[in-house]
């Protein structure tokens, strides 16, 4: 089927000792394919695409449930940097503003 | 639209194996693909982790001319595909409870600083020259 959809899979656990590790992840995906019939012949295209990132390991013990997430942290500074390139113009022609103002 | 073409053998092969294609693809989407194979070291449990990206793109076509003069068909068909891993942690899970162990890719976070840095320095630059003009 067409379209964008964003699943939550988890994996076979892991034991150690008397606890249990359930790797979870999260996966996003686009597909678009059509197909053309006529009476003699046919032609199509799609294309498929799919991000899968790790989220959490889940530790289940006899005490209980803990969830451990996984942070990319590779991802994280770039999202930093692209919201700190974002903010900057407008920091600065605000500033540029304000300073031109009260030098008149 | 017509119906003859769906009744064509060579044409129903190949929308059956074009729809096969992107079914695969969704298998291929798996966990195993994000965590990697245990490694036992000692006493603990390693996991490598990993973000993984798939792109694939298919185009085909298909003729089938049953006309007088005898069948009379072709088959044409392209593709391309992308499978990008990269590393994001090492999980290590230990008797005494699961540790997260992040891998910092120095190349990408230099360039994404260096292109930062070159952003920065222009807006810097243009700030200068409306406040001294």
């Amino acid at each position: 089927m067409n379209g964008f959809k964003r699943e939550i899979i988890q994996g076979q656990p892991l034991r150690a000792g008397e606890r249990e590790i359930v790797p979870e992840a999260e996966v996003w995906s686009l597909q678009a394919k059509q197909i053309g019939l006529k009476e003699n012949n046919a032609s199509g295209g799609g294309a498929w695409w799919s991000w899968s990132r790790p989220t959490a390991l889940i530790e289940r013990g006899p005490d209980g449930a803990r969830r451990v997430r996984v942070n990319d942290v590779n991802l994280q500074f770039e999202i930093a940097l692209l919201v700190a390139a974002s903010v900057l113009p407008l920091v600065l022609t605000i500033f540029t503003h304000w300073a031109n103002r009260s030098t008149d | 639209m017509s119906e003859p073409a769906a009744g064509n053998p060579l044409i129903e092969n190949s929308l059956n194996e074009f729809f096969a294609t992107f079914e695969r693809a969704q298998s291929s989407a798996s966990i195993d693909n994000v965590y990697g194979q245990p490694i036992t070291y000692g006493e603990s449990i390693i996991v490598p982790v990993a973000s993984v990206s798939q792109f694939f793109g298919v185009g085909l076509g298909v003729g089938a001319n049953q006309a007088a003069g005898g069948p009379n068909s072709g088959l044409g068909g392209g593709g391309t595909a992308r499978v990008k891993a990269r590393p994001v942690a090492l999980a290590e899970i230990m008797p005494e409870g699961v540790d997260i162990h992040p891998v910092i890719d120095e190349n990408r976070a230099l360039t994404a600083g260096l292109l930062f840095a070159a952003w920065a320095v222009f807006w810097a630059t243009r700030t200068l020259i409306k406040l001294f003009k």
